[in-house]
């Protein structure tokens, strides 16, 4: 079972996900860090399922779009919430993370509490 | 033998004369007796027939020309004129090759005929050594061949003969393509009879030759400023959206100080962190307005249109701006005339185009003024107009407004930053909702700058 929550965090720049992760921290997650597509899907395979995940949408090797797909895939990942982070507002890719089971977006650049809102909403909902 | 002053005759002709000089060609001089008058009568029919068909032929090449010179890319032009050369070159065929690999190779560009399929079409290619089409640059002449048939039974290796033999033609009339002194390709008028082409025709296609030539350099250059513009603006894409995560972190730093997330901080350090953060604000609106010109400009921007109630529109689209116009102590007034009808927009580009109205009636009006939001149906559309009592625009700069980087000479009040995207950008939104936007100014007074949309 598991005990501290924890995030996947899917970033490639590196001071972007230092914020995000000093915030995640704060707030009581745990944090692993994926710079690439690559790196992200490592994880996904060997980690127990995450309480959240946040996915760039412009990865270097890839589209964060597509790492939805593998995280649905992956048994025991199913219903992770997944927060997009994006950088244009009614984007086409933010459009195909919405259908493709992305259950929120934020659009960079953010205000902390915008962040911190975000994550705690997809949270509780979850374990509502 | 008649009297030259009395013969009647001669008051006919000199009708006849008068008619022509007045442009009129169509004069008809009976066939009279065989004396000397009739026969000048009949010098003069002549005469007029053929300044008749001069004249046809020169409107028809001042139309060609014309045509061409209002052309940017060759095939379009070419297209266009196909039919405009028949009543000056008989054809049946026109083909258009032009110069590549520093003129080693001759690639064909564009053919049309009225005959059975092309074999040499678009792509086409052969080298030019050896090429009988060498001599024809060399001399800069044009060349006729009037049988097409036997020229291949001389030159059997002319897979080019071969092949246009093979369309049908039996004649042609292959002229140079010349550029500012340098040949840059040919035009092939080829015929389905043989024995079509005379010196008259050379001397008429050299009437146009000039245009012609100009109009392929005139597409090479047009095709690559194409090129270099897509390329600029993914260049601006990439540029804005690799600008995005830095200023991310920047803001979300600054936010985490403020916020005291990391330790208390002094009251002089909140006012850095306050630069830092209007520094870091005014980038990220100049790297969204380069993001949504290079969007727009690469075609994507698209339109979320919803049916939308103007009124209530409006009203917040005010209450969102209101803010920014008291910190100027400016009173931002909303005025609804009679009802608006509803009406189709994208609200989130919509709202771009009027805060940036509104954003500039502020920045370039000064404290105590009024800013009105006004809405009226006006015929079929509806006009949202951002009224100010700020500097007025000088007539000069009213034109360049609404272009990419198309600063006025009047600056900002309380020193506030333009790069002059907005306005483009906002046309470009405006005209994407098929409306239209425009400026009115007076310089002391204040703008007026008007928002059309066409009702649904």
């Amino acid at each position: 079972m598991q005990v501290t929550p924890e995030v996947l965090l899917v970033e490639d720049d590196e001071q972007l996900a230092l914020l995000m992760q000093f915030v995640f921290e704060q707030d009581g997650y745990a944090v692993r860090r994926a710079a690439t597509c690559a790196e992200a899907r490592g994880l996904i395979a060997q980690l127990e399922p995450a309480t959240l995940v946040s996915l760039d949408i412009v990865l270097p090797d890839g589209s964060g779009v597509d790492l939805i797909l593998d995280i649905r895939a992956k048994p025991g990942w199913e219903r992770v919430p997944i927060m997009m982070v994006t950088s244009k507002e009614k984007d086409e890719q933010t459009n195909w993370a919405v259908k493709a089971g992305a259950r929120a977006y934020i659009v960079k650049p953010f205000k902390v509490e915008e962040l911190r809102g975000t994550v705690a909403k997809l949270v509780k909902k979850k374990t509502a | 033998m008649a009297r030259l002053d009395t013969d009647p005759r001669i008051l006919r002709y000199r009708r006849a004369t008068r008619q022509m000089q007045g442009g009129d060609f169509s004069v008809d001089i009976p066939v009279e007796s065989g004396d000397e008058v009739g026969e000048l009568g009949q010098e003069l029919q002549r005469l007029a027939r053929m300044l008749e068909r001069r004249f046809h032929e020169f409107q028809t090449l001042a139309a060609v020309t014309e045509e061409i010179n209002a052309g940017l890319v060759l095939d379009e032009v070419l297209d266009r004129v196909f039919d405009s050369f028949r009543p000056i070159i008989p054809y049946h065929r026109i083909g258009c090759a032009l110069l590549e690999q520093n003129d080693t190779l001759v690639r064909a560009r564009w053919a049309k005929s009225d005959a059975a399929e092309l074999r040499i079409g678009k792509g086409f290619s052969a080298p030019m050594k050896g090429s009988s089409l060498q001599r024809i640059l060399d001399t800069a002449e044009p060349r006729i061949l009037n049988d097409l048939e036997a020229y291949l039974r001389e030159h059997p290796a002319s897979l080019s003969t071969a092949l246009i033999v093979q369309e049908g033609v039996r004649s042609s009339l292959t002229c140079p393509l010349i550029a500012m002194g340098k040949p840059v390709g040919f035009l092939f008028f080829s015929s389905l009879q043989r024995d079509t082409y005379r010196d008259a025709h050379v001397a008429t296609f050299m009437q146009i030759a000039g245009q012609l030539s100009v109009i392929v350099e005139k597409s090479k250059l047009y095709q690559q400023l194409l090129v270099l513009n897509e390329l600029k603006n993914k260049f601006l894409g990439i540029a804005a959206h690799d600008l995005r995560n830095p200023l991310a972190a920047v803001i979300g730093f600054t936010d985490l100080l403020v916020k005291t997330s990391l330790g208390p901080i002094t009251e002089q350090q909140r006012l850095a962190l306050g630069h830092i953060d209007r520094s870091a604000a005014i980038m990220l609106g100049l790297v969204n307005d380069l993001l949504d010109v290079s969007a727009i400009e690469a075609g994507k921007l698209t339109l979320h249109r919803e049916p939308t109630e103007l009124a209530s529109y409006l009203r917040s689209c005010h209450e969102s701006n209101a803010l920014l116009a008291q910190g100027k102590n400016i009173t931002l007034a909303l005025e609804i005339h009679g009802e608006l009808p509803p009406i189709d927009i994208d609200p989130a580009r919509m709202s771009q185009v009027l805060g940036n109205l509104l954003a500039n009636a502020i920045k370039y009006s000064f404290p105590g003024t009024t800013t009105r939001l006004r809405a009226a149906k006006v015929g079929d559309e509806v006009h949202i107009a951002v009224i100010d009592q700020g500097q007025g625009i000088p007539a000069a700069d009213l034109p360049k407004l609404f272009q990419d980087f198309g600063k006025a000479s009047v600056r900002p009040t309380a020193g506030e930053k333009s790069i002059g995207l907005g306005l483009a950008i906002c046309r470009r939104i405006v005209e994407a909702h098929k409306g239209r936007i425009w400026c009115e100014s007076e310089v002391g007074k204040g703008s007026a700058f008007t928002v059309a949309i066409p009702c649904r």
